[in-house]
């Protein structure tokens, strides 16, 4: 998002109020501002009374900080800060009640930073240039703000909703071309990263990480689903197997159109993706239980050939057997045992028996260690 | 064996082959094998009905003719008697029996023991996919190597192998376990052993070495006293023994052909086998004497009335009456039953014990 794409009733000042005048100095304390001759803006003198900026205005003022820093040569960074949460239709006036309050922050921690610079807030974001302002340092002060956001206490929001910051910071000191609209965007991906990742800072260089991290997501996730789609619908046949076939073409060629995406494509494709692997494992999870159903068929096919080739074999066997003894093959004889018989209980000297058994045992044993004695 | 009794059993192997087919899911099961490995004759009786006999010869073929000749690596039985003279002639239990190892044909021995052995248990057509336990009967005087040598053929075909002594085999397979003598004599020793409710100790068994090979030579000896002009070996005069041998007073008269000069003639050796039979008579007696008299006095008189006679000499006509007459001579009374089966007697034990033995302690001697 670019700023001069903010609607002009929300770009407001530090009082919130829409079209009316922005204070010069909207983030800083106008006391430690030192007067730029080559800007309008910066030109009023910091003890003047606050004036009101509008925000098209503002954005010109901060258009042409940015210049003046590209043309000498020293570093700018823009801090893009969002809310987490509240997004719902009814939250509206609690944002329009926190964001005035998390901008004084902002310009409480520039005052105690000693840091000054230019700023716009919307109840969707708050946008602000540093000049002079390194990403390091611009990281350090939006981690106070991010503390004091937590600690915020606003009239009319609930104590029980906390108020949780997101922040994105962009800068100039990287080789890669460098505007305006470049810095901001920059700015308002990283806000985006930080808003939907743990890490609640993110700098320009981060978000190019970022965003390589999620293409690889995303390029894992689409190779995954090929496979998934290779394995399912391989040699997709059925009427539902042939629409999920079709249906996975269909993601994969729009993913593929598109070859530059930007932060906010690669994220739809994720949640695409997402989406459809949940579906694919849903319909994965029906075509389970059908394709177990299958498999009992098949299982209690295989076990009816088990058996007749079980008969097979037993004529098999029998056959052998006559063929054995036309030609004189001994098999040999079964014996009438199918177990271990051992002594019977009926037997009249069992006990006898059983001692004498044992004395044969006895002795056996006693052979055994014997030969083994010898052989040692 | 007779060649009808052959036949018969093999009939009785094809029905047991026939009622297998009808019952294909029989394809697993415990065999039991009860072995006799005597010094003259081994026998096999097996818990799927076969019973089997042979003599305890082993001869391999001298040399690449009579390997040709013979088409056999290994001969057993009576067709190793037959064709001896091809053959490096073993009688590996006669070797078996004695405790010296300094014999120069010991280790030759011991494999024709092994051999025959694997011969008997082939004998016993064991299937392949059945558990074998084996119980085997060998010579109380059989040394530790010889024992040794055993065990380890017979685990080669058997899951697990016992060892017992013969006439405990006997008189188990007889279920005359209390006050018993047992006389079983073999080729090489005749084996008294005292039967008292327990297994018997070394002082409950005699071994007496006028047995039926002690019968063979003194036969030779009266024959060549008596008829010396008569040619004749020691394996032909066991022959005629197993034939017409007899202590008998009444019996027919002996005739044999035996050459003279190279022509066959006609010889009465009746007397001769019979005084050579009767020989081992007083040996016997003499032992059974030491036995019953070490016994317990009171059990004395019942012992010497249960007096079992097994073994392959125990086919010696009139013997067990023989017996009993120089029982009441020396010892004042006597009872000798002769065994039904001679010689089945140890291996029908032998299986008998297999049987009732506990399927752990088969387990712990796999």
């Amino acid at each position: 998002m670019s700023a001069g794409s903010l609607p002009p009733g929300e770009a407001l000042s530090e009082r919130g109020t829409t079209d009316r005048p922005l204070p010069r100095t909207t983030v800083t304390s106008s006391a430690t501002e030192t007067p730029t001759p080559s800007s309008e803006a910066a030109a009023t003198p910091a003890a003047a009374p606050k004036q009101r900026l509008s925000t098209a205005q503002m954005l010109h003022l901060m258009r042409l900080e940015m210049d003046r820093a590209l043309r000498h040569g020293y570093p700018i960074a823009a801090l893009c800060v969002g809310l987490d949460g509240f997004g719902e239709e009814h939250h509206l006036p609690w944002r329009r009640a926190i964001m005035p309050a998390v901008f004084q922050e902002l310009k409480t921690v520039c005052f105690q930073n000693d840091v000054r610079g230019l700023g716009v807030w919307t109840e969707r974001f708050m946008l602000a240039l540093f000049p002079h302002v390194t990403p390091d340092r611009l990281t350090v002060l939006a981690g106070q703000l991010l503390e004091r956001g937590q600690a915020l206490k606003v009239a009319g929001v609930p104590e029980s909703e906390p108020v949780l910051l997101s922040a994105g910071i962009a800068h100039n000191l990287h080789p890669g071309p460098k505007s305006f609209e470049g810095i901001i965007e920059e700015a308002e991906t990283g806000m985006g990263i930080a808003q939907s990742g743990t890490q609640k800072i993110v700098q320009a260089r981060e978000v190019e990480r970022e965003l390589d991290k999620l293409r690889e997501e995303v390029d894992s996730q689409i190779a995954e689903i090929q496979e998934f789609q290779t394995k399912l619908f391989g040699d997709a046949s059925g009427k539902e197997e042939l629409w999920g076939k079709q249906l996975m073409d269909k993601v994969l060629e729009l993913f593929s159109r598109e070859p530059e995406k930007s932060e906010g494509v690669l994220r739809v494709e994720k949640e695409v993706i997402a989406l459809l692997k949940s579906e694919l494992a849903a319909w994965r999870e029906t075509s389970t239980a059908s394709r177990m159903i299958e498999s009992q068929k098949q299982i209690s096919q295989l076990e009816r050939r088990v058996v007749k080739l079980t008969e097979s074999l037993g004529l098999t066997e029998a056959e052998l057997k006559r063929v054995a003894a036309m030609k004189n093959i001994d098999l040999g004889v079964a014996s009438i045992y199918r177990t271990v018989q051992g002594l019977s209980g009926d037997d009249g000297s069992a006990e006898q028996k059983k001692e004498m058994l044992k004395n044969i045992f006895d002795a056996n044993i006693l052979l055994k260690s014997q030969i083994a004695a010898l052989k040692k | 064996m007779s060649d009808s009794k052959s036949k018969k059993k093999n009939d009785d192997t094809q029905e047991g082959a026939a009622t297998a087919t009808a019952e294909p899911q029989k394809t697993e099961g415990v065999l039991y094998l009860g072995i006799d490995f005597g010094t003259s004759h081994c026998s096999v009786a097996a818990s799927n009905g076969v019973r089997e006999q042979i003599s305890s010869h082993v001869g391999y073929p001298k040399d690449v003719v009579s390997k040709k000749l013979l088409k056999k690596d290994v001969l057993f039985g009576d067709e190793a008697m037959e064709k001896r003279l091809s053959l490096n002639f073993y009688r590996p239990l006669e070797v078996l029996k004695t405790k010296s190892h300094d014999r120069e044909d010991f280790d030759a021995n011991l494999k024709a023991a092994q051999d025959l052995l694997k011969e008997i248990i082939r004998l016993a057509k064991p299937r392949k996919d059945e558990l074998v336990y084996g119980v085997i009967g060998v010579p109380a005087q059989a040394s530790i190597h010889s024992k040794d040598a055993i065990i380890k053929t017979a685990k080669e075909a058997l899951d697990s192998v016992m060892l017992c002594s013969e006439p405990f085999a006997v008189a188990y397979g007889l279920d005359m376990l209390d006050d018993v003598l047992v006389i079983d004599i073999g080729a090489g020793t005749t084996d008294l052993c005292r039967m008292h409710g327990t297994m018997p100790e070394d002082s409950d068994q005699i071994t007496i070495y006028n047995a039926g090979d002690w019968v063979d030579n003194r036969f030779a000896e009266l024959m060549v006293e008596r008829h010396p002009e008569a040619q004749f070996t020691v394996q032909m005069l066991k022959e005629i023994k197993e034939r017409h041998s007899s202590v008998d007073e009444r019996v027919e008269p002996a005739l044999v052909d035996l050459p003279v000069n190279g022509k066959p003639t006609q010889f009465d050796v009746t007397q001769e086998l019979r005084e050579a039979c009767t020989g081992i008579v007083p040996h016997i007696v003499e032992g059974l004497k030491k036995l019953v008299s070490t016994f317990d006095p009171e059990f004395q008189n019942r012992l010497k009335n249960r007096v079992l006679l097994a073994g392959g000499g125990s086919q010696i006509r009139g013997l067990h009456l023989a017996i009993e007459r120089e029982m009441v001579k020396q010892l004042g009374a006597g009872k000798v039953q002769r065994i039904q089966e001679p010689v089945y007697g140890g291996s029908n034990g032998a299986l008998k014990i297999a049987h009732d033995m506990p399927a752990e302690y088969w387990e712990k001697l796999k």
